[in-house]
């Protein structure tokens, strides 16, 4: 008989709850959906992404530990709903792309198992527009870059991860509690709107740059080089060329293109590296939408022989006199002003869709390669001890088969190369020039250049 | 963790070659390769789909052959063959293909119609592909988004775009009525009275929700 009633008891709640699922489910339904247009750099990627083409970005931190797939998915079940820059969706509507609030299930976080920086379909994944997967120790998140910038990456990846790590460990828990981090930002302004002035003038290079060619890997894959380097001696080296990593960096990748590629000689086009420059400190914003422009280091080899002094300081002249707020904001402007015209606006989408095409594949080879600097992350003094490194790497794009990705955490930084070229010879010009320079190099890659 | 004289640096890989310039590495610490192997594994489904095709193009010249033999006036193997190519249309397109639910519905049932009009011809055209299978085409897609509307019920006004877009088809049989190609207008006419009725209803009983919905699809920023 007690028996009996406990089973009563428990129907009962069990039906009680199911009532206020469906209410729930029913007030869901009649809510107002959150909606957000996209910022201006956003507009052109929906556009131009496809197989061949993801404008996918990864961004990976390696832990101490082995990851677990199920506390994985409970820590993104959790930090998801929080963060309304990645809990969207990308629709289409007549004039513009917009983002619409998702509010399905989180995406399934899986063990790797193909080559990174795949497509993200709109329609696949639960509508979402990042994945997350993790393999051994480390924990990949891939992004749309329509969603944010590397800045905003980093964010939802930590916050993934510090809620992971307070699931594995719960004495962490217990000690920090499972809300975000004050160090978090959710802000989703559009910063390129709220700082643009008025202007006509174009800011950026279309003039075709030197291209890296060659035999292709096969389709579908994705090739991965870290070179891992110690900060301390890296700066020790920068000092001595009187010049920031930075640019140390873009200068030998520039002088592996010009000794490997050119091989030293005078060339009709100049080697061309497209340089994302983080508008937040200059501008005071901390939007996680994107907020970025492209400046380009270029050097024209019109003489025999250069030396890599020479090469360095036309690198870093050529960046500095574009980093400065005057320039970075000449640069957007442009592209905000055009975004704003009224006759512009009101072309529909699929116009505006073969327009971007046509002035994305003039502009597109006027670059070389990109060299991004994601710079240094740090983590909350509790999670220290359960992280060890953090990587990031691009996709490939129209004319750029080799891209570099530079990051660091701790006193270790990597400089990462995504390419879908069999040759190696610009990663090993770029790595034996720095290890000739004096700084220990380890590398380690995916695999794909064996066999 | 190797060694490469050559370059000059240390490899993390568990391998016995340089990956920069494939020289013979000198081995020092026991490591693990930190990515997974993943070569891509060819796909069953597009074996499958290159047989079907395959014996299709077989079954279609002897269907022609006995066509030919038969001496009928009739060109009678063209429609299985038409029937056969929209299986292998489906099978390419709408199985394996990558595209949205919406993109796969609005095309196949396009290829449909003309193959339905094909037929009509085939067979001496009566007109009944234009008149009939036309407009049944489009109350069938409306009554789909229905249907979809009552499943996907969190998201019932995403498919209002999807409403408008069949309101503009149905007008494409009333064009072809006016122009005389259409010669009975009444499934023509049902089907645009319940293209623009769907929108309606659920424009007037959606209401802020739905008009919220037109507002986002519209927006000039």
């Amino acid at each position: 008989m007690k028996k009996k009633d406990q089973v009563t008891a428990a129907e009962e709640q069990k039906e009680a709850a199911r009532g206020k699922g469906k209410k729930r489910r029913v007030r869901e339904a009649q809510r107002e959906i959150r909606w957000d247009r996209l910022d201006n750099t956003a507009h052109l990627f929906p556009v131009i992404a496809g197989e061949s083409m993801s404008n996918v970005y990864r961004i990976s931190v390696t832990l101490t530990e082995l990851v677990d797939r199920d506390l994985l998915q409970q820590a993104l079940d959790m930090v998801l709903p929080k963060f309304d820059g990645f809990n969207l969706r990308l629709r289409q509507g007549v004039f513009w792309y917009y983002f619409e609030e998702n509010g399905k299930p989180a995406p399934r976080v899986r063990e790797e198992s193909a080559f990174p920086c795949r497509y993200i379909r709109q329609n696949k994944n639960h509508s979402y527009m990042f994945r997350v997967t993790y393999y051994k120790y480390r924990i990949n998140l891939e992004v749309f870059h329509v969603l944010t910038d590397g800045m905003g990456g980093i964010n939802f990846l930590k916050e993934l991860t510090y809620q992971y790590l307070r699931l594995a460990h719960p004495k962490l828990r217990e000690k920090v509690g499972d809300s975000l981090s004050s160090d978090t930002s959710l802000n989703r302004e559009d910063s390129f709107l709220k700082n643009y002035k008025h202007s006509s003038q174009k800011g950026y290079q279309t003039k075709r740059a030197y291209l890296l060619k060659g035999e292709k890997l096969p389709p579908g894959e994705f090739g991965v080089m870290h070179g891992y380097m110690k900060i301390p001696e890296l700066k020790k080296v920068c000092h001595a060329y009187g010049v920031s990593i930075n640019e140390y960096l873009v200068a030998v990748y520039i002088w592996s293109v010009y000794t490997e590629c050119m091989h030293g000689m005078p060339s009709e086009r100049p080697v061309r590296v497209a340089v994302p420059v983080n508008l937040r400190p200059y501008f005071n914003s901390i939007t996680t939408k994107n907020f970025f422009v492209m400046v380009s280091a270029e050097f024209h080899p019109t003489k025999e022989i250069y030396t890599f002094e020479e090469v360095l300081k036309t690198v870093s002249e050529s960046l500095r006199s574009q980093i400065n707020r005057e320039n970075l904001e000449k640069l957007f402007s442009y592209n905000v002003s055009n975004e704003k015209l009224l006759a512009a606006r009101i072309v529909p989408l699929f116009l505006k869709n073969l327009a971007m095409r046509y002035v994305y594949t003039t502009s597109a080879l006027a670059n070389t390669a990109t060299v991004t600097n994601i710079g240094n992350i740090s983590v909350g003094e509790e999670y220290r001890p359960y992280v060890e490194m953090f990587h990031a790497f691009l996709a490939m794009s129209k004319g750029q088969h080799l891209k570099g990705t530079i990051c660091s955490y701790g006193d270790t930084l990597v400089f990462s190369f995504s390419y879908d070229l069999t040759d190696t010879s610009v990663q090993r010009g770029f790595f034996r020039k720095i290890a000739a320079d004096g700084i220990a190099v380890e590398i380690e890659t995916n695999g794909v250049n064996y066999e | 963790m190797s060694r490469c004289k050559q370059c000059n640096v240390e490899i993390l890989d568990e391998t016995e070659r340089c990956p920069l310039c494939h020289s013979v590495l000198e081995k020092t610490v026991e490591v693990e390769n930190m990515y997974p192997n993943v070569r891509m594994m060819t796909r069953r489904l597009a074996l499958l789909s290159r047989i079907y095709l395959f014996v299709v193009i077989l079954v279609e010249a002897l269907l022609i052959y006995l066509n030919v033999l038969s001496d009928s006036e009739m060109f009678w193997s063209a429609i299985p063959g038409l029937a056969m190519l929209y299986g292998y249309l489906v099978l390419r397109y709408a199985i394996l293909g990558k595209s949205g639910y919406k993109g796969k519905t609005i095309v196949l049932t396009l290829i449909a119609i003309l193959m339905v009009v094909a037929i009509d011809f085939v067979v001496g055209y009566r007109g009944w592909s234009v008149n009939y299978a036309l407009p049944s085409a489009i109350l069938l897609v409306d009554v789909g988004i229905l249907i979809l509307m009552c499943i996907n019920r969190r998201n019932w006004q995403s498919y209002m775009m999807w409403q408008i877009f069949m309101i503009l088809c149905s007008v494409v049989p009333l064009v072809l009525y006016a122009v005389g190609i259409v010669t009975a207008p009444i499934l023509a006419v049902l089907a645009f009275a319940f293209s623009a009725a769907l929108f309606l209803g659920t424009l007037i009983i959606g209401d802020r929700r739905a008009r919220t919905e037109l507002r986002r699809r519209f927006h000039v920023r």
